[in-house]
């Protein structure tokens, strides 16, 4: 008997945060396994695609949306928001500065783009270039959990698309609170999708350095 | 005027005849030298403290560099060139012949007249070299060219401790031992000494010291041995050194035949004590050199009895060279200083039982090796040996022989009109269009060129001028020193930081604008622009934008600044408003209209993805594509750019979709925005071809915004109002590939269907 066709998905990521944060190495090295400090830096938005076989009878395409750094302050934002089902947010870790923007990012990203049933998106906190010494509320991890909680992240991780830590782990995440709030929209589900369906805390304790605070 | 005219051509038959003397060729030709020296190599993997790669050294001293150009002075050498090479390796270009007071010393000593002319000479170097911040540090006989026939002295290598940041970015202590100042031995090979002016005034105490003794010192020994003489000449009579020295030299009879002013002179250089010792400024009013000005004999040049390429400029020589095939590595090869061996032969050591090594010690290239080759010019020469003198000497009142040349490559492009890039590397080609557009350069801003300039320009932009040229195309004259100088470029703004973060990531490719200096000065350029227009801000793009005026002016940011902010009112007037939606939105929409009028096809497609231009067009009109393309290719689209309006830009764009039509019509959005995250190669010569012929077909009713200048909508269409000429300009496009040429006669009455 053959197997049955294989399910595909299509979900609009936005990856937002303070200029200069890493938003485009992220993706880079997400996508195409590849990190050079030298990149330019993002004007207007910049895309990628990446395939993700799920499991045996799903596959997951995430159409990436890199927004410019300095597009929270513009008014185009709005077109590039639209649809998007997931976004990651991310800060700089060496400049405390870029953290303290990631609150405005937040409201400006739900203030612009919800679900269907008026839930926002979710949304993964990035703490970027772990690689490099921390400045600030970087080096103060349950202040960020903490931080997670208030302001309604799916949950946080720190990343260094030089050193490919925990970009992967990041993703995953994401895609986990997609798929759920996928399922709760298919079945005309009204449970709040800020509570999780199932644990997802086993299997990436095991992976990842610092994990999520959901 | 006919008599003007007359005169003018008996001159060139003159000339002509000259030129086909056989004697002709044995005058004097142009002599550049190059000498090689190694940047100091940076550890692997390392990184700032901004988590970038550190810039190589080789790059930092490039920057630095390229203020030597700057540098004109009749006691030095021109600066001319700084080549890049592999494993940190630089070449150093400059004006050198073959004689230097070296010789002088050699064959004896001169007279007491010809040192006091020389010493001026020099101290007149060095006080115009410390005005421009600049310390020798490597004063010495071979650093000192000498013409014979004019008793003239030039300095060179002059620039090596400066521009490699006071000798930290060079593996090799810089200077001659024998012509040290004790204060810089002392220091040893601590780099964080910084020599100020006065350790010249010591060299020259030495080099004076051996012509008035008519001897070279200390011929005999060895480095350590030198430097305890040095040494030794802190202990004693402090104020009478040169003594000492001609009596330790045994010549104290040929000390005591010299005049008091003189020893008095190189007694003061002398000074071991650094706070005693002059500065060559002060120098200068020393009663030695009383009587010494004013003694330079010109040189004799009777016209037509020179070689014609000596009327140019040294670097535009030097350009040509290059374009004729010249190669400094070539030539440093030529003469044995650029052999390289791989790094595996130079650490393999093999030792025999019986103790022997066998292979190399050490890599003679890591040494500094202070030979100069001259580079040889003969190549150019012959190319160029036709040219009639007429050539040189273009004349744009009376039209004569301009338009004998002009009409002769007219024919030539008319044969086979030859590719910009081909054009670019003619040698001849080349120098036809630099003496006739420099001569026109001259003129400017004298307003009866300005006509003639954009017509030259609408040709072709030599890149040895772009920079002039462009500066004229954007109208910018009048007193900018000034203006730049009075903007407050220092004083710290919340946008430092963005700037900050986006100057690393801005055509980092490029070797000056990765350099400190480049980065130094591309944030000095973009600060003044965001401190003298508190209308607007600054957002992201803006660095790329102001990238190549700073890459082209790099020595002058006044310029720079200049052309930069005439270009942002003329083609982006209020895109860098705090809030610029309402003047991109429009600006977009009017993309997409032009898509819609001359493509139908493609702009339904795109609607039907809903690939709006939102999504990729941005980037490219905020920066007017200075984000998107690498500069090489930014220059040929620019050179036309200027020529053009305000709207000119939005053709371009146009272009661009055409050449990716067929792949844009075969896509969904996702490979669409796939396609534009990173720009597919684009033919930009065709591209501009193409904008410019688009444009000219366009009813200019279609771009009209309500955003736009008032302003530059009024001046600067100088390609709408040459729409005839530039039909021919662009005849050779095959006009059948652009959808809606056949409406090529549409007049500006008739109202264009827009179709969303």
């Amino acid at each position: 008997m053959p197997l049955p066709d294989k399910r595909e998905f299509l979900y609009k990521i936005l990856v937002i945060g303070e200029l200069g944060a890493g938003k485009t190495s992220i993706i880079k090295r997400y996508v195409h396994q590849f990190f050079s400090p030298h990149y330019r830096a993002t004007i207007g938005v910049d895309f990628a695609l990446k395939v993700i076989n799920w499991d045996q009878e799903t596959i997951i395409r995430l159409q990436l949306w890199d927004i410019a750094g300095q597009e929270r302050f513009g008014n185009m934002t709005r077109v590039y928001y639209k649809e998007a089902v997931g976004a990651f947010i991310v800060f700089d870790v060496t400049r405390a500065a870029t953290f303290d923007a990631v609150l405005k990012w937040k409201q400006d990203l739900d203030a612009k783009v919800t679900l269907p049933d008026g839930n926002s998106i979710p949304c993964v906190l990035l703490a970027n270039k772990c690689d490099q010494p921390k400045e600030g509320i970087a080096n103060n991890q349950n202040k960020i959990d903490e931080f997670v909680k208030e302001n309604n992240f799916s949950g946080w991780f720190e990343t260094s698309a030089k050193d490919n830590i925990n970009i992967d782990d990041a993703a995953k995440m994401l895609v986990q609170k997609i798929l759920e709030n996928d399922k709760v929209q298919a079945n005309g589900n009204s449970r709040p999708t800020s509570e999780p369906m199932f644990s997802l805390s086993k299997d990436q304790d095991t992976k990842s350095r610092k994990n999520c605070a959901c | 005027m006919a008599k003007l005219y007359e005169k003018y051509e008996a001159l060139f038959q003159e000339l002509e005849l000259a030129s086909s003397e056989k004697e002709f060729t044995y005058f004097k030709k142009p002599c550049i030298g190059a000498m090689m020296f190694f940047a100091l190599q940076h550890k692997d993997e390392m990184c700032g403290t901004n988590g970038l790669p550190l810039t190589p050294n080789s790059i930092s001293i490039l920057g630095r560099s390229q203020i030597l150009k700057t540098l004109k002075h009749i006691g030095i050498a021109q600066h001319i060139d700084l080549v890049r090479g592999k494993h940190e390796k630089l070449i150093i270009v400059f004006e050198y012949w073959n004689y230097t007071l070296y010789n002088i010393i050699e064959s004896g000593g001169i007279s007491v007249e010809q040192i006091k002319h020389l010493a001026h000479q020099i101290l007149s170097a060095l006080a115009y070299l410390n005005k421009r911040g600049i310390v020798h540090r490597c004063l010495s006989p071979d650093n000192i060219l000498y013409n014979k026939d004019t008793r003239q002295i030039k300095l060179y290598n002059y620039g090596i401790y400066y521009i490699t940041d006071s000798g930290s970015e060079v593996n090799f202590p810089i200077g001659t031992p024998k012509y040290m100042s004790p204060e810089t031995l002392v220091q040893g090979l601590n780099k964080d000494y910084i020599s100020g002016p006065k350790v010249d005034v010591w060299s020259l105490g030495i080099i004076l010291t051996e012509l008035a003794l008519g001897r070279v010192l200390w011929k005999e020994l060895n480095l350590s041995q030198t430097f305890r003489k040095i040494l030794s000449l802190i202990r004693g009579d402090a104020d009478n050194v040169f003594e000492r020295l001609a009596r330790e030299q045994d010549h104290l009879e040929t000390y005591k035949t010299l005049p008091e002013e003189l020893k008095d002179f190189i007694n003061q250089c002398l000074r071991t004590n650094l706070e005693t010792r002059p500065l060559p400024q002060l120098l200068l009013d020393h009663p030695f050199l009383s009587n010494a000005q004013d003694n330079i004999c010109p040189a004799p040049s009777p016209v037509g009895r020179k070689l014609l390429l000596n009327s140019r400029p040294l670097d535009e020589i030097y350009h040509l060279w290059q374009l004729a095939g010249g190669d400094v590595w070539r030539e440093m090869k030529k003469e044995g200083l650029n052999r390289f061996k791989p790094p595996f032969l130079t650490t393999l050591k093999i030792v025999t039982r019986e103790g022997q090594w066998v292979g190399e010690t050490k890599d003679d290239n890591i040494r500094y090796d202070t030979r100069v080759v001259s580079l040889s010019i003969d190549s150019l020469i012959e190319r160029l040996a036709h040219i009639p003198p007429s050539a040189y000497f273009p004349l744009f009142e009376t039209e004569y022989p301009v338009k004998r040349y002009l009409d002769k490559d007219k024919e030539k492009d008319n044969l086979s009109p030859l590719p910009l890039i081909i054009r670019e590397r003619d040698t001849e080609y080349q120098f036809h269009r630099i003496v006739q557009l420099s001569r026109l350069l001259e003129a400017y801003p004298y307003s009866k060129v300005m006509s003639q300039i954009i017509k030259e320009a609408k040709i072709d932009i030599p890149p040895f001028l772009r920079h002039k040229v462009w500066t004229c195309l954007l109208h910018v004259k009048g007193n900018i020193e000034d203006i730049y100088a009075r903007i407050n470029k220092e004083k710290w703004t919340p946008t430092d930081r963005q700037i900050d973060v986006d100057i690393p990531r801005c055509h980092q490719y490029n070797e000056l604008l990765s350099s400190k200096t480049g980065h130094t000065k591309l944030k000095r350029v973009l600060k003044a622009w965001v401190a003298s227009h508190p209308q607007f801000e600054y957002w992201q793009g803006l660095d790329s934008l102001c990238a190549p005026f700073v890459f082209l002016n790099f020595n002058d940011e006044a310029t720079a600044y200049a052309c930069f902010s005439t270009f942002i009112p003329k083609y982006l007037h209020n895109f860098f408003l705090h809030d610029n939606s309402a003047v991109v939105r429009e600006y977009l929409s009017k993309f997409s209209h032009l898509i819609a009028f001359h493509d139908a096809e493609l702009a339904n497609h795109l609607s039907e993805i809903n690939f709006i231009p939102d999504l990729f067009a941005i980037p490219w009109f905020l920066t007017m594509f200075s984000h998107v393309l690498p500069l090489h290719k930014l220059f040929h689209l620019w050179d036309k750019l200027l020529l053009g309006d305000a709207s000119f830009p939005l053709f371009i764009g146009v272009s661009i979709l055409q050449q990716l039509r067929e792949t844009l019509l075969s896509s969904g959005f996702n490979e669409c925005i796939l396609l534009f995250s990173d720009l597919p190669e684009v033919d930009i010569e065709q591209c501009v071809t193409d904008s410019i012929n688009i444009y000219c077909i366009t009813p200019r009713s279609i771009t009209f915004r309500t955003h736009e200048s008032q302003h530059t909508r009024l001046e600067g269409a100088d390609l709408q109002r040459h729409n005839q000429s530039l039909g021919e300009f662009c005849s050779s496009l095959n006009r059948g590939r652009l959808v809606g040429s056949d409406e090529h006669k549409v007049k500006e009455t008739q109202s264009p269907c827009y179709r969303h």
